[in-house]
This record gives C-alpha cells, structure tokens and sequence, in this order.
C-alpha cells in the first residue's frame, strides 16, 4: 500500500529535531530526498494502465499521508505541479515543485518566449525547482531560482513567497490553460489537506479527552466534553466525503467546478470547526509550543484561506446555480 | 475510536434510470400541485396508493412479498426525489422505510405474506411504537406491558408522538415482557397491533404549525394472538436498535425544509445577489457531501449491514443543515412567512419554520445522537 509506505517513511524521517528545523525555515532535505526516492514526489506516476481515478486515488493516499502528521514539505505542492505538466505533456523535473496561488496577485507576462511579471504566496517559491503558473492563458514550468524573491510565510511558518520574473525562459511552455480550471483542482487538494488534518486532529483530542481527568475521572466522560467530539467527528466525516466527491468528479471530469468548490468550502468550515473545539478540549496545552496540537491547527488555519475561502466558493457555488436557470437546484444536484 | 465507513464510488446506472421514471410519474400527479415543507410528514393515503401501484413502494423487497427486487440505491432515488418535490408521502414513508424491512429480518413466514404485499401496494400504513409519556430518549425505560396469557398477548400502557395512529393500520410497539431491574433491556419484545383493536383508543395532540399527525395511544386490556410477537420475545430491545440506521440515515434527515431552498432559489433568480449566492452555496456544500454520506449508507443497508455509527453522523449533520436553512432564509433574508399565503415561497417559509424544531427531536434527539457518536469514538 502507497499510504503505508509514505506514512513509515514520514514516521521515520520527520524526528523532533526535523520538525524545529523547519519551523526555523530549514528546509528537510533528508526527509524529502527519501520520499523522492520512492517516487512519492509524483503519486500519480505511479499509477498504472492511465486510469485518471487511479492515479487520483494514489495522489490522495500520499498527500494524506503529509497532512495527517503535518509533513513540513511541499508533497502536495509537487503531486500538484506533476499532475499539470503531464496533463500539458511536459516531463516533471525532478525536485521539489510548486505553483501558482492563482490569486488576482498574479501577474504574468509572455512575450517572444520570455516570462516577466510577478507571482504571490507562491507555496515554498524559495525552496523548489519550478512553478507551474499561467502566464497570457498558457500554462508554464517555470524555475525561481534566480527570480527575485521576497519571503514570506503563512502561519504554519510554510513559506508563501512573491517571486518577481524579469525576462526568463521557461522550462517550457504548454496547452493553453484556464487559471480557473486551475485554482479548482487545487483546491480540492487543499480541502483533502483540511479534511486530513482535522481527523488527525479529532484522534489527538479524542486521546487526550480520554486520559486528561478532571474531577476525579477522564474528561472525555462529561457530555459537555462528548458532545463537542461528536460534533467535530460529523465534521470529519463529511469533509472527508466531500474531497472524495472532487476526486471523482476530476476523474469523470464531470461537475468539476462544482464539485471543487464544495469540497473547499465544506472542508474550510469543518476543519475551522475541528480546531476550534479541539483546542477548547485540550484546554491550556493545546496552547503550548511543546504540545503538537497546533502544529496541525496552525496548517488549517492557513490552509482555509488559501486557494478559495468558504465565502469565495460559496458564492462561487450560488453564482453557478443562479445562472443556470433552466434547471431546479435539485436537478443540478442530482446531476452531480 | 472507530473511523466510519463512507465511500461516495456508486454505480449510479440503475439510479439514473429511475430517475426519469420517479420524475415522470411526479410530474404527472395531482398531489404535486401543492409542494409541501417537511413533506414526508404530510398523509395522502390516495398518492401512496398511487406510488404503490406503480411499483415505488417496498422496492428492494423479495417480489413474492409484493416487492420489486429493485437495489437500495434505486430505492434511494425514489426517496429523494419525492422529498425534493414536497410529495405528501407520509401515509406509507415509516412503512417502507422501517416497519417493512423490520418485518422482512424478523418476522415469521406469515407475517411477511400478510402484511408486506399490502404496504408494497400503498394500502397499509404504519407507526412506531417506542416513545411513551414517560420514556422519550431513554428508551429502554419503557412501562407498556404485555402480557402473555394463554394464546395471548395482553397488553396495558400508552405511546406517544403517534404519528398518524389515527390513520394507519398498525403500530410496531417496544414493550416490556418481562421485568428484571438489572438487565432493563433485555425485558423488551416488539408486537404488531392492528389500530383498531378494541381497548386501544387514539387521542390526537396538535402540533404548533397547527396540525394533527400526533397522537397518544391509549392500550386498556388490548388482545392480540400470540403471532403477533416480531421476532423473539426479550429481543426487542436488539431489533429495535436494528431499525434505527434505517431511520436515521435517509435524505429525509437533510431534505425537510429542501423545497423551500427551491423556491429561493427561484425568487433570487429574478434579482440576484452576492448575499443570496453566498446563501445557497453555504447551503448546497453542506448538503451535497450529506447526500453521499446517506447515498453509501443505503448501499451498506442494502448488503444486510447496519452502519449505526454512519447514521447516526448523518442524523446529526442532517438536522443541523434542515434547521439553519430556516433560520439563515428567515434570519437573513428577512421576508414575511405566512402559512396561507398564495406565494409559494412564503408558504413553505412558514411550514418549514414551524416544523423545524422537530427536526433535531424525532428519530432520536440530537443529544442522544451525539452520545452514540461519542460512543463510537471510545469516549464512553
């Protein structure tokens, strides 16, 4: 199983020491050199026989696998970028990859085959090899290093940097591409990112609910305590469901605009939800730089804002069925 | 902790072919002229006759029980569907959907012949027997005895929230048979009593959207032969937890107030705005992920599983979302809701409004639901 291998892998790459070092800005060579090893830097190159479902299915176990124990790594990032260029059939370089944050602070140029303009929030923009971007409605591969970049971090302290292009060559140029279209499948991939770390979230609370006690017994014995957890576990679940329901509608390519947008929406709401009642539960430690909680809470908080908030794809989602007036909103959703 | 089992890959060919066929026959009905909010709550026996007849009714039953041998997700659709079109379906809807398929587990040979062919037809309505004046979510607490005299059951005590016992033919009661303090569950049988057997009195209790669908049900003395027992006696309290994932986990836990989004939909249609969208985006992204999540319980019901864990999160999500729909249209928007309007969508405001309360109480009250999702995940 690829999500059993990417999580032992993890388990043993990402020590203590790791994980303060990349909160300092260090970047975790060793362990990102052992999941490019195993060809877990592109999930979906390792699906057989072409199957777009497939390959979604093993890009989700791995990226899973990063979210559910707070990787400090662009696995996501990469999986994403891969997915694109073989979409534009241009070979992944080998290496870390990024792209775009497909916000209205992207700025793009393309004239005589060279790249000008600026890019922001660019996840890792110091740290990878190329970012896959749109520049005049084509897709690009484009490397920074040599861009002038100007760091930045979200609160999870991942580095969100702008990178300036002053008249470079791609890598290479593809199709072209809706900056859109785009945004969507990267947002369905965020949502899988909130609905990972939000059931990771539950499992620690629900542990810590069960040995914390108060008042001479476990707290996770007061229906106060239980209610919260059943409430964050429903939550869960649905968010859960939804990053599945994407993932299908890409592999269709059917509703994928639709489907994206509620998987975004419905995981920002439920893992905003989970790290609220979670850190409630967990009381003052929850609090503490010492306690992992807030690994995992510092990463949903930034994630819910990236790539599409709940009110951006909720109106998003409206818009759609306002427009499409020819069909009843129960029809639009039986459809989908 | 336990992790539910939700998987939203379907094979939706069947489906989508009923679809057509559930939609055409809606479309041609004359209940359907006036959608109702909550519309599973709303008795026509004449459109359940109608659904029957037409082979929606015990879809997925064994065909020599009247039953069309259809699978769990086309039986899925018709649900939904007659609940996105405010059909009155409540005449047959506890039937089908629990008192039916509790008969087909457990009941006896005769049983099954007698009774299942006439629910699949639409002419045989039925209630459920558990809440009593004294016993609402502490169920195991219940006092309705019966008591078994010769070739007997002899039965004294009252239910309560009797939906439509004033209409239906039977009522599938939890009652105790036996007492032992210490083992308060296991005293418990299930017993199918016609409606109309003598010593049984039907008293209605109004609702506060003004209707009669409840009632308290009154049993002084009430004979039934010793067949009547469902299943083994001192098993009730089993079979009746058995039945709860098919009253959990339908599209009826999330799609009450649904008609009422329609018509929303339809009035901001004619003046769009960032507010409405946002509205019924906030809406449709809750709800689509909840209708997979009742779509793969369906699919597990209809392997012979019961995915109690799985139905009770949808109950729990389900509840939620009919109810703030209510709210965020009337909180909001902001329109006047009138019961007698002619305006469709102030009608359906006003019936979902007042229905709403009900939502996170029957099937189970929200606080119970999250004591079992509790349970599953280790914390009692």
């Amino acid at each position: 199983m690829i999500e059993d291998s990417a999580r032992r892998t993890i388990a043993d790459g990402l020590t203590t020491a790791a994980i303060e070092a990349a909160e300092q800005g260090a970047w975790a060579a060793s362990l990102w050199e052992k999941l490019e090893a195993q060809g877990l830097s592109q999930p979906a190159a390792i699906a057989e026989g072409g199957d777009p479902g497939e390959a979604l299915e093993i890009e989700a176990a791995v990226i899973r696998s990063a979210a559910a124990t707070a990787t400090p790594l662009p696995v996501a990032e990469t999986a994403l970028a891969g997915w694109f260029l073989a979409r534009h059939a241009i070979e992944a370089p080998s290496g870390p990859l990024s792209l775009a944050a497909f916000t209205a602070g992207d700025k793009l140029s393309l004239a005589g085959g060279k790249v000008s303009g600026k890019l922001e929030r660019v996840p890792w923009g110091r740290n990878v090899v190329g970012i896959v971007a749109v520049a005049e409605g084509k897709l690009i591969l484009i490397d920074p290093r040599g861009a002038k970049i100007t760091l930045g971090l979200n609160m999870a302290n991942e580095p969100r940097d702008t990178v300036e292009f002053s008249s470079v060559t791609p890598l290479a140029v593809g199709k072209s591409a809706d900056p859109e279209q785009m945004l969507c499948r990267c947002a369905a991939v965020r949502a899988l990112q909130l609905a990972e770390a939000s059931a990771r979230v539950l499992e620690m609370t629900v542990e810590y609910a069960g040995q914390r006690k108060q008042f001479g017994k476990p707290i996770g014995g007061f229906q106060a305590i239980q209610h919260q957890m059943a409430a964050a576990a429903s939550e869960v679940a649905s968010a859960r469901v939804a990053a599945q329901q994407a993932r299908l509608a890409l592999a269709a390519d059917e509703h994928v605009t639709f489907a994206c947008a509620i998987a975004k929406a419905r995981a920002n709401d439920a893992a905003g939800a989970v790290a609220r009642m979670s850190h409630q539960v967990h009381g003052a430690i929850g609090f503490a730089q010492e306690y992992a909680l807030h690994r995992f809470t510092r990463r949903i908080q930034s994630w819910r804002g990236e790539y599409g908030s709940s009110a951006f794809w909720n109106r998003r989602i409206g818009e759609l069925i306002l427009k499409d007036k020819e069909r009843s909103v129960w029809s639009i959703i039986s459809a989908a | 902790m336990k992790t539910p089992n939700f998987d939203a890959r379907m094979d939706r060919r069947d489906m989508e072919r009923v679809r057509g066929e559930i939609r055409e026959f809606l479309a041609n009905d004359p209940a359907l002229t006036k959608p109702r909010a909550d519309s599973w709550s709303h008795f026509d026996a004449a459109f359940s006759r109608r659904l029957g007849q037409a082979g929606y009714i015990g879809m997925t039953w064994p065909k020599q029980y009247g039953g069309h041998e259809r699978n769990s997700l086309e039986r899925y659709v018709v649900v939904e569907e007659l609940l996105a079109a405010g059909a009155p379906a409540a005449a047959h809807w506890i039937a089908d959907r629990q008192t039916g398929p509790q008969l087909l587990r457990f009941g006896t040979e005769e049983q099954k012949m007698r009774i299942l062919p006439a629910i699949a037809r639409g002419e045989c309505y039925c209630s459920i027997g558990m809440s009593e004046p004294d016993s609402g979510s502490d169920l195991a607490s219940v006092r309705t005895r019966a008591v078994r005299t010769g070739d007997k059951w002899i039965i004294n005590g009252r239910k309560i929230w009797t939906t439509y016992a004033h209409h239906n033919h039977f009522i599938l009661m939890l009652c105790r048979t036996s007492d032992d303090p210490a083992a308060r569950q296991q005293g418990l049988s299930q017993i199918l009593v016609p409606l109309d057997t003598p010593g049984l009195s039907i008293r209605p209790i109004t609702n506060m959207a003004g209707e009669h669908d409840f009632n308290e049900v009154l049993f002084e003395d009430v004979q039934v032969p010793a067949d009547a027992l469902l299943g083994k006696e001192g098993a009730g309290w089993t079979q009746v937890m058995s039945e709860l994932a098919f009253e959990r986990s339908g599209p009826e836990r999330f799609l009450s107030s649904f008609v009422l989004l329609e018509a929303f939909v339809d009035r901001a249609r004619m003046e769009p705005s960032a507010e409405a969208a946002t509205l019924i985006g906030s809406m449709i992204s809750r709800l689509v992920p909840l209708r997979g999540m009742s779509m793969s319980i369906a699919v597990q019901l209809g392997r012979g599983e019961l995915p109690n864990f799985e139905a009770a999160l949808v109950k729990e999500m389900g509840s939620l979302l009919e109810q703030d729909l209510t709210e965020k249209v009337l909180g909001e928007i902001v329109p006047e809701a009138d019961p007698t309007s002619g305006d469709k969508f102030k009608r359906l405001l006003a019936e979902a409004v007042l229905r709403a309360p009900s939502f996170s109480i029957r099937g189970g009250t929200r606080e119970i639901l999250r004591g079992i999702i509790a349970r599953d995940l280790g914390l009692r």
